[in-house]
Formats: C-alpha cells, sequence, structure tokens
C-alpha cells in the first residue's frame, strides 16, 4: 500500500522554507538589498549592515545547520530503534550534554580547552549508556525508553539548572544558554558546527544501505558480513553526536528531532535514505521558520528569547496530541518480585524502621553547626535560637518523606511501573508553575499565597490528567506518559520565564532546588496530619492495592472496581505529591526510591510496604535535609536536589536488579 | 559626655566575656570611634532603647550601615561583597547569614538582633524573622520611588531609628557635597553619553537606564546616559550585543563594570559585533571594578567617583 502512497514531503518542505523566507525578508530584507546594490562598506560602521552580517544571517544559518542535524538524527532514532517517540530530546541525550557543560564549566573550567563538543559528547553518551542501560532487559518497547529517556532528561536538565543555582554569578548567562538561544554575534558557532555536521552525514551516507536492511529486518543484514547489532550501534552512535555538537553550540533546542521525523512519515516518506533526508530537511526548514517567528513577535526582545525553550514549548503539547492516539499493549504485570525476594515478618521490620525514623530525627534535631562554625550536640533545650529553627524542618522534611513515599507506593503498585514516581506525574510541575505564576504577578508574596498558588497548579495539571485518563480507563503508561510530557511542558515554561534574566527568577529557581527552609512550626505539623489522615484510607483499602496490579481482569473477578479505585488512588496520590512538593520543591526522587527499599526488606503486603515505605521517606528526607543545612553553614543546599542525588545511584541499583529478575522469573 | 561615654565603655565591656563575636563587634566599634573622634558621639548619643544590633538582607542598607559608624552584625553574602560591592569595606565582625533568599535563621538568631533591615524584594522572610527581631521594610527599589531620592529618604530615616540623626545628616551633607562638586565639573567638561554595562555572558548584557541608581545619579550631575530604552523594574534591561549595536550613539563612551566571567573576554574579543562597535573601535571603553547596582548611597558614592575619574582620565 505505501508503494502507490504519494511523497508530500516536498511540498510540505517548500511551503515551510517559503514561510521562513518570507519572515526573514520581513526582518533583513531592506538591508540585505542594501548590501547588495551598494556592496559591504568597509571603512564606517553601518549597524544595520553589521547586524545582518554577523548577528541576522549567522543566526539564520546556525537554525538550519541545528533543524538538519536534529531532524536527521530524530529520524536516525527512530528507525533504529524501531520507536517513534525516539528523540534527541526524549532520550536526553540533549539534556545529557548540557549537564556535562555545565558541570565542566563550574568545576573544571580547564577542561573545556578540549573542545566543548568532547565534553558533549561525553555527557550524551554517558546519559544515552544510561538510557539504554536501564531498558537494556525491558526489550526497548517504545514507551518504556522514551519514558525513561524523558526521565533522565529532566532529571539531568534540573540537575544542571541547581549548580547554575548554587553558582550565583553565572546563573543568567547558563541559563540563557542552556534554553537553547539561537543568538549570535558572529559566524564562530556556524563556522564551528557545519563541518562536525559534514562529518557526520558523509559517515552515515556510508551506512545507509546496511541500515535500510536493518530497518527492513535483522536477518538481511548478515548477508553483508555486518551484525545488526554493530550497525546499529554505530547509526545510534552517530545520532547522539548530531545532538551533541547543537547542544555544544547553541544548547538544548527540544522536540526537533521528534517532530521532523514523525511529520515526514506521515506525508509518506518511506524508504529509509528518503526517510532520512526529508527528516533532515524539514527539521531545518521547521527550527529556521520557528526562529523567524520568535524574531519577529519578541521584537526587541528577540535575542533574547530562546528558541530552545519555545520549541519546547510548542513540542510538549504535540506530545501530549499524540499519545492518546499511540497503540498500548496492555501488559498485565505479575507481581515481579515476588519470586525473588522472601517475605519477612512485617511487625518486625516496622519496629526496626520506627526506631531508625526516630534515632534520626532525635539526631538531626540535636546535632548541627555552633556560632563559631563548629559542630556540636546541642542539648541545652535553647528553643529560641535553635530548636525553633530545627524542629519545624524536621517535621516537614519527614512529612514531605512520608507523603512522598506513599505517592509512590500508590504509583508503582498501580502501574506495576517500577519507573512510576510523583515526581514523574508532572504535578509538583504544575505546583512549580503555580509558585512561579505568583512570584511574577504578586510582589512581596508570603509562603501562603505560594502554597495556593501550588495547590492551584497541582489541581489544574491533576484535572488535564483526569481528562486525558479517563478516555483511557487511566492506563498506567499512557498516565505516567502524559505526566511527563506536561513536566517537560511546565519546564520550559519554567525556563523561558527564567530566561529573561529577572531578579524574580533567582527566587523560582530557589524555590525549585527544593528546601524546607522557612516553614512554620504550624504548616509543618499539619502537613504531618495531612500526611498521616491520607494514609488512613490507603491503609483500610489496602487491599485494592494488593490486587490492582494483578491486572484488570483478576481485580474484577476479585471484586475490586478498577476504575474507581484508580481515580481515588490517582487522586490521592496526586494531593500527596502537591502537598509535598509545596514542602520540598518538585525534585526529591524520594518517592521512588522508598517502594523499593521497603520492598527489598521482604515486605509484600501493601500495608506493611506502605508504612514502612512511608517511615523511610520520612527519613531519607530528614537526613537530606539536615546534610543541607550543615554541610555549607551558613549557606544552605536544598534537601531536594540532594535527595535527588543520593536516589537516583540508588535507583539504577535497584532497577538493574529488578530487570534480572523480571527476565529470570519471566523464563 | 565623658561619664556618659565611660559608662557606655563599662557595659560594653561587661559584655565581653559573653559571647567572641560581640566582643569582636565591640572591638571594632571601639577602634572606629578612637579613629573618627565625630563618630564617638554616634555611641554616646545611641540612647539604650535605640537598636544597635542590626542585620541587614541587602548590601545597599549594610553599606549605609558601615558609612554610619554602626556596622552591622550580620549581612546576607558577607562572602560575595568583594564580589558584587567592594567599597566600603566590610569590617572582619560582620557574620554571614546566608543568602539573600535563604538566610541561615540559627545563625541570624545567635547573633541576637535587635532590628533586621530589609528591602521589598526579601519581604518574604517577614514572619519569620518577626520573631527574632523587629523588622525595618526600606522601600528601596519598591516600584514607586526612584532609588536615589528613596537612598537619602531611607539614611535619614535610619538615623532617626537608630538614634543616629547628626550621623545620618553629616553623611547626607557630605554626599550633596560631592553631589555639587561632581555637577560642577560635570559643567565645566565635555564628556560624551555614557552606556552602563554588566556582561551576563558573552553575548548578553544588563544595560542600565531609567528607575536605575545609576541613572538617578547622572541626572543629578549632569552626565548623560546613551541607554535611554525600556527598563525594568530594577532599572536596567537584558539585551543581546546586536541590540547594543543598533542603539548605539556614534560616540558615547562604553562602560563595563566588573564583575566579568573569564570566559567573556576572549568571546569578545572575537566578536566583530563587538569589536566593531564604535567605542570599542576608538577605544572608548573601559572595564571598571564592581559597583552594588542596587545599592544606597555609598554605591551612589562610588559609582560617581570611579566614572568621573575615568572620564577626567580620558577627557580632561
Amino acid at each position: 500500500m505505501s508503494e502507490i502512497q504519494r511523497n508530500y514531503n516536498p511540498a510540505l518542505f517548500f511551503t515551510i522554507t517559503g514561510v521562513a523566507l518570507f519572515l526573514s525578508w520581513l526582518l533583513m530584507g531592506q538591508d540585505l538589498q542594501d548590501i547588495l546594490s551598494n556592496g559591504i562598506s568597509c571603512d564606517e560602521y553601518n549597524v544595520r549592515e553589521m547586524l545582518v552580517l554577523y548577528s541576522g544571517l549567522p543566526r539564520l544559518s546556525v537554525a538550519i545547520l541545528s533543524g538538519l542535524a536534529l531532524g536527521f538524527s530524530g529520524a536516525i532514532l527512530q528507525l533504529a530503534l524501531r520507536n517513534p517517540l525516539a528523540s534527541p530530546t526524549t532520550m536526553g541525550v540533549s539534556a545529557g550534554a548540557y549537564l556535562a557543560l555545565v558541570i565542566a564549566g563550574l568545576f573544571f573550567p580547564a577542561t573545556l580547552v578540549y573542545g566543548r563538543e568532547v565534553i558533549a559528547l561525553v555527557g550524551a553518551g554517558v546519559a544515552a549508556a544510561l538510557v539504554f542501560g536501564l531498558m537494556a532487559r525491558r526489550d526497548f518497547s517504545p514507551i518504556s525508553l522514551v519514558l525513561t529517556g524523558l526521565i533522565v532528561s529532566l532529571y539531568f536538565g534540573a540537575l544542571a539548572s541547581l549548580l547554575v543555582l548554587l553558582n550565583d554569578r553565572y546563573l543568567a548567562s547558563l541559563f540563557i544558554w542552556g534554553a537553547g538561544s539561537l543568538s549570535q554575534q558572529s559566524w564562530d558557532v556556524a563556522n564551528i558546527l557545519w563541518p562536525q555536521l559534514l562529518v557526520l552525514f558523509g559517515l552515515s551516507m556510508v551506512m545507509v544501505r546496511p541500515f535500510s536492511l536493518l530497518v527492513l529486518g535483522d536477518g538481511s543484514t548478515s548477508s553483508l558480513g555486518v551484525s545488526p547489532g554493530m550497525i546499529r550501534f554505530f547509526a545510534v552512535s552517530i545520532a547522539i553526536a548530531l545532538a551533541a555538537f547543537v547542544t555544544s553550540a547553541v544548547g538544548v533546542i527540544g522536540f526537533i528531532g521528534l517532530v521532523a521525523p514523525m511529520i515526514v512519515r506521515l506525508c509518506g516518506a518511506r524508504r529509509v535514505l528518503s526517510q532520512l533526508i526529508w527528516s533532515a530537511l524539514i527539521g531545518a526548514a521547521l527550527l529556521w521558520m520557528t526562529d523567524a517567528v520568535i524574531q519577529i513577535l519578541a521584537g526587541s526582545l528577540r535575542e533574547f528569547v530562546p528558541t530552545g525553550a519555545v520549541t519546547a514549548l510548542l513540542g510538549s503539547p504535540l506530545l501530549l496530541f499524540l499519545i492518546p492516539r499511540m497503540k498500548f499493549e496492555t501488559v498485565v504485570q505479575t507481581n515481579e518480585v515476588s519470586v525473588v525476594w522472601r517475605q519477612t515478618a512485617g511487625l518486625k521490620v516496622l519496629i526496626v524502621m520506627l526506631l531508625i525514623s526516630i534515632g534520626v530525627v532525635a539526631f538531626a534535631v540535636t546535632f548541627g553547626r555552633d556560632a563559631d562554625l563548629g559542630w556540636a550536640f546541642d542539648l541545652s533545650g535553647n528553643w529560641d535560637d535553635v530548636y525553633q529553627w530545627r524542629v519545624p524542618r524536621v517535621i516537614a522534611a519527614f512529612s514531605a518523606g512520608i507523603m512522598l513515599a506513599l505517592a509512590g507506593m500508590i504509583l508503582q503498585r498501580l502501574t506495576g511501573n517500577i519507573m512510576a514516581s510523583p515526581e514523574v506525574l508532572g504535578i509538583n510541575a504544575g505546583a512549580m508553575m503555580g509558585i512561579g505564576v505568583c512570584i511574577y504577578l504578586v510582589v512581596g508574596v508570603t509562603p501562603e499565597i505560594m502554597a495556593v498558588g501550588a495547590l492551584f497548579g497541582s489541581s489544574i495539571v491533576l484535572a488535564t490528567l483526569f481528562a486525558f485518563g479517563k478516555r483511557s480507563g487511566f492506563q498506567p503508561e499512557r498516565m505516567i506518559l502524559i505526566g511527563v510530557a506536561l513536566g517537560a511542558l511546565i519546564d520550559a515554561l519554567i525556563g523561558a520565564l527564567a530566561a529573561t534574566g529577572d531578579l524574580r527568577s533567582v527566587h523560582l529557581l530557589r524555590i525549585m532546588a527544593g528546601s524546607t527552609y522557612g516553614v512554620s512550626l504550624e504548616a509543618a505539623c499539619s502537613a504531618l496530619l495531612i500526611g498521616c489522615v491520607l494514609m488512613v484510607p490507603l491503609l483500610s483499602g489496602s487491599r485494592a492495592l494488593d490486587v490492582l496490579n494483578l491486572g484488570e481482569k483478576v481485580s474484577l473477578a476479585l471484586g475490586v472496581n478498577v476504575r474507581r479505585s484508580r481515580f481515588v488512588l490517582f487522586a490521592v496520590a496526586s494531593c500527596l505529591t502537591a502537598g509535598a512538593t509545596v514542602l520540598v520543591g518538585p525534585l526529591s526522587f524520594v518517592g521512588l526510591m522508598t517502594p523499593h527499599i521497603a520492598r527489598s526488606l521482604g515486605l509484600l503486603q501493601a500495608r506493611f510496604q506502605m508504612v514502612v515505605a512511608a517511615l523511610a521517606g520520612g527519613s531519607l528526607m530528614v537526613v537530606a535535609d539536615w546534610i543541607g543545612r550543615v554541610i555549607d553553614y551558613p549557606y544552605e543546599m536544598p534537601a531536594g536536589l540532594l535527595s535527588a542525588l543520593v536516589g537516583t545511584p540508588l535507583l539504577l541499583i535497584l532497577m538493574s536488579r529488578q530487570n534480572a529478575f523480571t527476565r529470570s522469573s519471566n523464563a | 559626655m565623658l561619664p556618659d561615654h565611660e559608662s557606655e565603655l563599662i557595659k560594653g565591656a561587661q559584655k565581653l566575656h559573653l559571647n567572641r563575636r560581640r566582643f569582636l563587634t565591640m572591638g571594632t566599634m571601639g577602634l572606629t570611634a578612637s579613629l573618627f573622634p565625630s563618630l564617638t558621639v554616634a555611641q554616646n548619643s545611641h540612647g539604650e532603647n535605640k537598636p544597635h544590633r542590626i542585620i541587614c538582607l541587602d548590601y545597599g542598607s549594610a553599606t549605609t550601615l558601615i558609612e554610619l559608624g554602626l556596622p552591622p552584625v550580620g549581612v546576607i553574602a558577607a562572602q560575595r561583597w568583594n564580589f558584587w560591592v567592594r567599597e566600603p569595606k566590610l569590617p572582619n565582625s560582620v557574620a554571614d547569614i546566608g543568602q539573600d533568599l535563604v538566610i541561615n535563621l540559627e545563625a541570624v538568631s545567635r547573633l541576637k538582633p535587635d532590628l533586621i533591615i530589609m528591602t521589598p524584594y526579601t519581604t518574604s522572610h517577614k514572619p519569620v524573622l518577626e520573631k527574632i527581631a523587629p523588622i525595618e521594610i526600606i522601600p528601596l527599589f519598591d516600584g514607586q520611588s526612584q532609588p536615589l531620592s528613596a537612598s537619602r529618604e531611607i539614611t535619614r530615616k535610619l538615623g532617626v531609628l537608630l538614634g543616629m540623626e547628626a550621623e545620618a545628616a553629616d553623611y547626607l551633607k557630605s554626599f550633596e557635597t560631592k553631589l555639587a562638586a561632581a555637577r560642577d565639573l560635570v559643567a565645566k567638561r565635555n564628556y560624551p553619553s555614557l552606556t552602563l554595562l554588566n556582561f551576563m555572558d558573552a553575548r548578553h548584557a544588563r544595560v542600565y537606564g531609567v528607575n536605575s541608581l545609576y541613572q538617578n545619579v547622572m541626572d543629578e550631575v549632569g552626565l548623560i546616559n546613551a541607554w535611554t530604552g525600556e527598563t525594568n523594574y530594577w532599572g536596567f534591561q537584558t539585551i543581546g550585543l546586536e541590540r547594543l549595536a543598533s542603539e548605539a550613539s556614534e560616540d558615547m563612551e562604553l562602560v563595563v563594570f566588573e564583575p566579568l566571567m573569564d570566559d567573556i573576554k576572549p568571546t569578545l574579543e572575537k566578536s566583530p559585533l563587538w569589536k566593531h562597535l564604535p567605542s570599542v573601535q576608538n577605544d572608548r571603553f573601559a572595564l571598571l571594578p564592581p559597583v552594588m547596582m542596587f545599592g544606597m548611597l555609598p554605591s551612589a558614592e562610588r559609582f560617581l567617583s570611579l566614572i568621573l575619574s575615568h572620564l577626567e582620565s580620558r577627557y580632561s
């Protein structure tokens, strides 16, 4: 059927290019005409001429080059991985490159002499390896791959902004760059970029034939004497390098690599070579047009609105639009781990955990730094100077940990997905957006106003999630993918806001970093209360949690109303997430870790698992908060960031273990 | 006068053994008093009920307090003082209380302040800090008054609040004298218009204009700001260098204030847009040490003296 189908790509390409040309002509046409008719004036400083020659035209070239590279890269990834959602953005490659550059720039500026490209390449490679490593035993299912990639992407992006945040003097500069500003003042960037791309395009042309065979089916490639794995590795490497070079040149340009190949396929390109070439061309035209539109709309701010953030803003709704239209295999997840972990006596573990929690809390309240920057146990009972400030924070951290752990528990039980966590739902991102709006609109915001804003933002995201989710009966993978896409969208929005260089953006970033700083005793206690109260329906309804992840049919047979239970559980999880975000920001990852910790302690019943996870979450958060308070006294590191730093490696260990077990239990 | 002074000293001495930090503070105050006899009055006229252990949540009020002879006991981001403010010097006795939006409450609390001064930018701290000490929010960059006139008003108000009316009046008087001298100098010379920049990265800079402290000072002494474009609430606008090129007037003098990141200079030197700016080509470009752009009178004074000595070296 596809043989007869017409290829609409040339028409589309010329249309977009035409529009882009027209817009660019509006921007620079007059000046270009002057230059062409009068020649380049060498002696006098002609501002308009200079701007066209050293800003306008280089910007246009860099936009086209970046678009070419990203479109091509996305097409390779989508073909090589047989995944319609693969792209440099959705696989965390661009974010990895960005994080590597930030780390190098802040901590090892000497390494920049080896070239930004090398560092970006290393970062992109590490991110890709991480995503592949996490996915290796999950058969690269398209959804799981993109899910993992987007989470890695969001996580790396968040880490990068936090590193920038902790070095305030670099803030503005890296922020503008990180959001993908195409603004240029010389041909330098373009001159660096085009030879790199030329080499990579050349290399990929060499492998087009084996690659086409690979895409057609693994079997036929063996006749060429090259293993399909090698070809795939080679192709993906080229795609990663392309994305890394673009990131090192202009920062993260979101979603072009996802959108261009998708459009090309929709427009009827079938053959591999034609998909690759048209993806590159359409990507270039798209980025060129977007950039021209931004320049016209932004007017005097045009060199300042980061094109990358805008493409992300346009791209993530597209992802949201596509998700309901994608086919999902309903995977009935059995309780994989039960095969492996021996069930232990729940009560004993619970008591031990309780004792540990009490110890941690007591330690966090009494041990700290004294006035002369030394270390000291403070047992004086000095409420006014010391405990007054420590106690609410410890309580708040503990409550936030409880809330996140419970939310994570629910989500992982519901979805049977190891990656599920409140951070992934995108609700905390919504809460952040609400806080951001408050900071930008209200002069002299108070924490109360911000809390209201956060709740407002999170409920909007929640409503959106439900609206999307209801159609699919709250199908787990879809819900989480929607959440991640929402998170990416809101991230992009915050990035664009922050890139205005406004002092308020610093405020926003600090809250995003997630600190229990400034929480009042009343607020902390009510948070603890809310956490405990929300645990009650979960404990009484723990049967539903035990049963739901046996799959829809089994649950129905066991008398659990799947749809209603899911709805209630998602709602509770979202409330918990919103509450925790107000306390410790959106980045904690405690919700991701603690259910695994509880499970690895041998707790399988939802009831015990829940309580132990909650205690573990609380303790972890208290420890993170304590480290943040004492390590750089009188300066503070946010607890959210610290727990994320601890959480990710732990998560990786847990995941590789579980994946191994999954395979053995499936076999 | 003398008995009063003595009793103050005795009281001070009694406090000495209480706390190392307090001791340091008292030591500095004593030193200040002996170096500047006029300031001894400050210690004397300083009534018992007037605040004397002050914490500043902004650099502007801290510089003013230092100039008045009553340095704060704690200031935010003391580590970064030399990076952003440099002058007046921050006495060693001043404790660091963390970052402006994440101040260390334990540190603040242990300093036992009797007054905390903040600007509208940090009012989110108010509910918490109220528990420690009375709060004074100074209307600096509040979006209503211009920073220079606000600074004058605040200086006067701080004088009343701290029982240092005389010192505040003296300081204001010396400030006005310097301003008047600058005005006379500028009237005699034919200085070019100025563009004032802080680089954010090699492509973007903050340019200062309407609503900024710099603009106010320039207006009062008759200097001309070449940047007439729109600015925000705090009196600056972040622009790309292209914009600087398109809106630059032919004969302006380009002044860049530190801090300047290491990687910016080499990049600029390669950029045609920057190299070919008339100001840069004609060497009408200067890199000056940092001035607190969101500061008060001491920063205004520092700005003025840096600018004038630069202009004098070129155009006298």
